[in-house]
């Protein structure tokens, strides 16, 4: 009889003490770092690009029948606004001289069918610096770059010098392209 | 006689528990006697993540506004406080900037936890988690500093850390972005 009476004693301290030796729940550390990431993709784009037309409407030759620089240089076009989001981003240029396509090749001296310019692309971003590129040009760096573009032309200088332009229509062109990069 | 039984058996534990006591006493069954035994315990206070948030969160393409939601679990059962600092103000990329562009983006983080008491809840942007300047309710380097949890504990209560952003007031360069954020929940001194 006892030794029930005492057995249940000890039950009851052990229910009592139960709760003091409990192991405590595991926890992770309380401190956790949490790498956040994101990413931008290399991209040119604008608004309001399209291809431009410049008319020169003054004669490529003088009354001497040269040709004569003040008809195209500095005729300009804006081509609309471009953005590039590439720190590396490049521009190439190309271009054709102002050619009279149903002229002769066959010519005497000093006619030519050709009259030689110089394209500039102008890049003036929204804020800073423009940047310009005189020639053409194969993946010059431009960086990333927001703003404007234009194309204008230069004088083609001494490959046009005592030079008379047969009579005639004459095109040419310029183009440039830009190339995201990182 | 059953009564009887239970004031022997209530007598003889209290017998044996006091014979553990430094002193004894002589006692006669059916002499009751009250002996009163102190006992005290301590439940360790603990305060850390049951389910920590992902190490990684991968916004994808930040060019698009958008959010992203991760979400832990805590465990603290004495009040605590949650803090956090961003390392860099915002989701930034190494990439040197151009004239008109931009290499940090910020973003909006809103913090949620539920405690017994109520709910701890605050939205800051990231360029607010970088110094106490920033204003942030639950910004915090150190001990000390964060959003108090009040009265309220959190026994494995699930929590959230809303990631938001937007379009960039310039255009964003190309390149990775990253931050990193540090999360601290730990008991209130």
């Amino acid at each position: 009889m006892n030794r029930n009476i005492l057995g249940l004693g000890a039950a009851a301290l052990a229910l009592i003490a139960a709760p003091m030796s409990m192991a405590a729940p595991s926890v992770a550390p309380p401190i956790q770092t949490i790498n956040i990431g994101g990413s931008v993709d290399l991209l040119c784009g604008g608004s309001g690009l399209t291809n431009a037309t410049l008319n020169l409407t003054n004669s490529l030759a003088n009354a001497q029948g040269f040709i004569d620089d003040t008809a195209y240089v500095g005729k300009s076009a804006s081509v609309g606004s471009l953005w590039c989001n590439g720190v590396n981003s490049t521009a190439t240029v190309t271009h054709v001289n102002l050619t009279n396509t149903t002229a002769p090749n066959a010519i005497s001296a000093n006619f030519t069918h050709v009259v030689t310019f110089v394209p500039q692309v102008t890049f003036t971003p929204t804020v800073g610096t423009p940047v310009v590129i005189n020639g053409d040009v194969t993946n010059t760096v431009i960086g990333a770059f927001t703003g404007s573009a234009s194309v204008s032309l230069l004088s083609g200088g001494t490959a046009n010098n005592n030079l008379r332009p047969l009579a005639g229509a004459y095109a040419g062109s310029v183009s440039f392209t830009v190339t995201p990069a990182s | 006689m059953r009564r009887g039984a239970v004031l022997i058996a209530g007598a003889a534990w209290l017998l044996c528990a006091s014979a553990a006591a430094a002193s004894s006493t002589t006692t006669m069954v059916g002499d009751p006697q009250t002996l009163t035994i102190d006992v005290t315990g301590q439940v360790a206070g603990r305060c850390g993540f049951s389910a920590p948030p992902v190490d990684q969160a991968h916004l994808g393409n930040l060019e698009t506004p958008g959010s992203m939601t991760v979400d832990f679990t805590v465990n603290c059962n004495t009040p605590f406080r949650v803090r956090a600092v961003s390392a860099n103000g915002g989701l930034k990329t190494s990439s040197v900037t151009g004239d008109g562009f931009t290499n940090l983006l910020d973003y909006s983080l809103r913090l949620q936890l539920a405690t017994d008491t109520g709910a701890l809840d605050a939205t800051c942007n990231a360029d607010a988690l970088v110094s106490a300047a920033g204003g942030c309710a639950y910004y915090g380097a150190t001990a000390g500093e964060g959003l108090s949890s009040g009265t309220g504990v959190s026994l494995n209560t699930a929590g959230a850390l809303q990631f938001g952003w937007t379009t960039a007031p310039q255009r964003l360069v190309a390149g990775a972005y990253s931050d990193t954020l540090t999360i601290v929940v730990e008991a209130r001194s």
